[in-house]
């Protein structure tokens, strides 16, 4: 009878460690989520990208198009991915914005995203200088989309 | 014969230890599936980041001449003190609110589908708390996976807190 009770604890307990484990890596597969959600929107506050007006999840489009073709900068955030993209009011289809198009384009691609990576995204106001009577800022929403490297 | 009865005893003790663990086991399950269900909103990065980078959205609406284009957030402090201010096609402030906020809804996609959102801006300061403006698009029915985020906007005398919460269908 010992034996067979150590038997049934055994997969008792078994069965209760499979089940926190599940918990656990759901849980940690969301704080992991958040983290890069976050990470992702300090993004928007450094220099290279930042509005004038220190807004702090304010991208400064103006910007953006200019470091956009810059070399150096497919290779300074050591990412496999890195792209802007406007989410609203939202084109029909992918326009790469380049000098000729620009403002009426929604993609900003910095580093192409490579194969086998994971995508996480955070949103941000992209802002432009316009006029109509007076110079203000036109903001649309827009997503810092990274991709890195799956963990194996 | 004595130990043929040793064993059916052992065996009925078996049983009953069994059971008690079983029993002990689904009142566990039941516990742990029942706060599970709870209306439990889950605080997600990502929407407290979409509601703060919206509130900087530009509109069409302008307060004292055309160009002088106004921002969400500054459409939801003339929401909250009801202030005249000239939109397209005569709407006043909560109105173009409603209307932008609804598009920009429809077109949010966080990771999973949206069965159901819910946008409210609610006026807090030391004294008062006035809900003023609620948006909800969608049904809450068989919702098993909510997730809610919050901006601020200081008025200066208080704070206008929005939230955001949705149902994550899958």
């Amino acid at each position: 009878m010992i034996i067979a009770l150590v038997i049934f604890f055994t997969l008792v307990l078994l069965f209760y460690l499979s089940f926190s484990m599940a918990r656990i890596k759901e849980t940690s597969d969301v704080l992991s989520r958040q983290k890069n959600v976050l990470l992702i929107a300090s993004l928007a506050g450094t220099p290279e990208f930042a509005c004038a007006e220190t807004e702090s999840l304010c991208v400064d489009a103006d910007k953006v198009l200019a470091l956009k073709n810059h070399p150096v900068y497919s290779t300074f955030w050591n990412v496999d991915g890195l792209k802007i993209e406007k989410v609203f009011p939202r084109l029909n289809k992918t326009i790469e914005c380049n000098a000729g198009n620009y403002p009426n384009c929604n993609t900003f691609t910095f580093v192409a995203n490579k194969s086998n990576t994971i995508a996480d995204s955070s949103y941000v106001s992209l802002c432009r200088k316009e006029f109509k009577n007076y110079p203000y800022d036109r903001c649309e929403l827009a997503k810092i989309i990274v991709w890195t490297q799956k963990l194996k | 014969m004595n130990k043929n009865k040793k064993s059916q005893s052992e065996t009925v003790g078996f049983v009953i230890i069994i059971l008690l663990v079983m029993i002990v086991g689904v009142i566990f399950l039941g516990i742990s599936l029942r706060n599970k269900h709870k209306d439990v909103v889950v605080i997600d990065a990502e929407l407290s980041n979409f509601l703060s980078a919206s509130l900087d959205y530009t509109t069409d609406c302008y307060k004292d001449h055309d160009g002088d284009f106004k921002n969400l957030r500054d459409l939801i402090n003339y929401c909250y003190s009801k202030a005249v201010i000239t939109c397209p096609d005569g709407k006043n402030a909560c109105q173009t609110l409603n209307e932008t906020y609804s598009e920009m809804l429809k077109k949010f996609r966080p990771a999973g589908t949206i069965s159901y959102s819910k946008l409210v801006f609610t006026y807090n300061d030391s004294i008062n708390e006035a809900k003023f403006f609620e948006l909800a698009i969608g049904t809450t029915s068989g919702c098993k996976n909510k997730r809610g985020g919050e901006s601020f906007i200081n008025t200066g005398v208080g704070d206008i807190i929005e939230k955001l919460e949705i149902c994550v269908a899958n």
